[in-house]
């Protein structure tokens, strides 16, 4: 058990004036932790307490075959030796993102979960991911950041890692790394070394790049012009690698490779009860260009077309652009169609019709409505306009 | 780090604590809200600065985490909840021909961008407000850090703009603590 001693060590030898260190560090071996007293002990220590905090939050998914199914692949690519030092958590945030802390702390957000399509596209973050930890890349980064000499920037990632709230919830080298980023080269190893894993574990290499250039297309739909351009052209001054040199560089990774498992049915089996949620908290983002350009990708896979019709609906009868109204009830009455429907459906067709004028289909829906879902938040409120069209 | 150009963005949300200037209290009695809303508050309240960015008004007993009332006031069309200092930023706004239950949908959304998590809504009813009829509503939901919280409110959409007051507080003893006097103020509520 640390001390409290050890921590006041630990967090001297964290913010010291130590003299240049190198920067070189050694891959991290399965099991092992860092020296007691050294400046890798305080990063651990500090992402210790934040990963205690996430563990509490309500931002984590528990959901058990959800977690099983994660962890299972997590292990499969990183090796049984390393699977005891990564806690991988599902984080439930809309962003296509994930990340890793130095401690073994890897977060997966449910935004990327939403995004690839199986589990080849998956074993491959998580490949990148670990990669990030095996090669001490934080440790590497913290070093650099102090060796620049900078005491306000080293100050200020103190700071960082002390925690704003929300910040800390998830995670403060989510902040850290998207202020300094790992940088380029560390990206390119990662990409690299994740690749390897993924594909040593009997994984197609050719999802590696599939996942970006997803990516690459759906953000190209975005309502925000600034996604748009900068996915088009990362500047110079990015400390990520440019998309598209990391498609290139992933495609010719696979073309060298030999064929492997891409897992689409494991994937879609596992992830599909959490499709109605996950799609519900990205429409939150009120992207509706990148929305519906990921509904409509899923529509392609033929299955689930109840949900994502309606999902579909909801986002043109929220965006309520020119024509949006009547895409939405075309939607929302294809999506009745299926079996998978939810209930809610009957509910916004009641109110698309209604708003059109048309009384009795808006009834109509109303009554389908409060027949397929007795116990609905809002049956007061549908009775009550049921009653006004009656009179 | 495997992430893509999209950033979390920070913003002030209508929840948070703000600075302590200019904290006064009101009540017992008549509490009028930039003039177009009055109630009729039971106990004393403190009373936060008036937010013209987001037009909420916030009001605590025992302080904004533990309990908070807030009055939207005046809400027009294309306008958030939550501020930001681009206007191009990509949040829930509101529109003037929503429905009212696309109103309540409006403020959940804006709660769950806030950063709340786990939100739900139950009891949606009509209520009057004022001389007009809207709609009143619970919340159940978590923080970020896991407190449970609850929560009850009301909007209504007049003359095409929105009225809303929502109480919010952790579900454990402090929703309780003042719920029978928040319907009081929330039965008590008329538009100037
Ligand atoms: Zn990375």
């Amino acid at each position: 058990m640390r001390t409290r001693f050890s921590y006041l060590f630990s967090a001297l030898a964290l913010f010291g004036l130590a003299a240049c260190e190198t920067t070189d560090v050694d891959p991290i071996k399965a099991s092992e932790r860092p020296e007691e007293t050294s400046d890798e002990a305080g990063l651990w220590l500090q992402m210790d307490g934040a990963e205690r905090l996430l563990k509490a939050s309500a931002i984590v998914e528990r959901d058990p075959a959800l977690n099983d199914y994660v962890r299972g692949v997590t292990c499969q690519v990183i090796g049984e030796d390393y699977c005891n030092d990564v806690r991988v958590y599902v984080v439930k945030q809309p962003y296509f993102n994930a990340n890793m802390a130095p401690n073994g702390q890897m977060q997966i957000w449910t935004g990327l979960l939403l995004r690839a399509e199986n589990e080849a596209q998956l074993a491959f973050v998580i490949g990148h991911e670990f990669a990030h930890y095996k090669q001490r890349h934080s440790l590497q980064q913290w070093r650099e950041i102090k060796n620049a000499a900078n005491a306000s920037l080293v100050f200020s990632a103190g700071i960082i890692a002390a925690g704003v709230p929300d910040a800390a919830v998830l995670g403060d080298i989510t902040l850290a790394a998207r202020l300094y980023g790992f940088g380029r080269g560390k990206e390119r190893e990662a990409d690299q070394l994740g690749f390897q894993f993924a594909t040593d574990a009997g994984y197609d290499g050719h999802e590696a790049a599939a996942i970006w250039k997803y990516l690459v297309s759906e953000v190209e739909n975005s309502d925000l012009e600034r996604n748009r351009r900068q996915i088009a052209r990362s500047s110079i001054f990015s400390t990520h690698p440019v998309t598209s040199e990391r498609i290139e560089t992933l495609t010719a990774f696979a073309e060298d490779g030999e064929a492997g498992t891409v897992r689409q049915r494991e994937y879609i089996a596992t992830t599909s009860p959490f499709l109605a949620k996950w799609l519900e908290a990205d429409l939150v983002r009120r992207d509706f260009g990148e929305n519906i350009f990921l509904i409509n990708h899923l529509i392609k896979r033929g299955e689930g077309l109840g949900l994502l019709f309606y999902r579909r609906g909801e986002a043109h009868r929220i965006r309520r652009g020119e024509g949006d109204a009547i895409r939405a009830l075309a939607d929302y009455r294809k999506a009745s169609s299926f079996e998978d429907v939810p209930a809610t459906v009957w509910r916004q067709i009641g109110d698309a019709e209604r708003t059109k004028g048309d009384g009795a289909a808006a009834m109509a829906a109303y009554q389908t409505y409060l027949e397929k879902a007795p116990e609905a938040p809002d049956r007061q409120l549908v009775k009550s306009y049921l009653n006004k069209l009656d009179e | 780090m495997f992430s893509t150009v999209k950033k979390i963005s920070t913003m002030v949300i209508f929840l948070s604590v703000q600075a302590c200037v200019g904290i006064q209290t009101v009540g017992p009695g008549p509490f009028d809200v930039q003039k177009t809303m009055q109630v009729t508050v039971g106990k004393e309240w403190t009373k936060y600065p008036f937010e013209p960015k987001t037009g909420l008004q916030g009001l605590t007993i025992d302080g904004v985490s533990l309990n908070s009332l807030t009055f939207g006031v005046n809400i027009k069309d294309g306008k958030a909840l939550i501020y930001s200092s681009d206007p191009k930023t990509l949040v829930p706004r509101f529109r003037s021909d929503m429905t009212d239950s696309e109103a309540v949908e409006y403020i959940k959304d804006s709660l769950i961008y806030s950063g709340m998590k786990n939100v739900s809504l139950a009891n949606l009813r009509p209520e009057t407000f004022g001389i007009a009829t809207g709609v009143r509503f619970d919340i159940a939901a978590d923080t970020e850090r896991g407190l449970n919280m609850s929560g009850t409110g009301k909007t209504v959409i007049h003359n095409g703009v929105l009225q809303l007051i929502l109480y919010i507080a952790p579900t454990e003893y402090y929703y309780d603590l003042h719920i029978e006097e928040v319907n009081e103020i929330l039965k008590s509520a008329t538009l100037l």
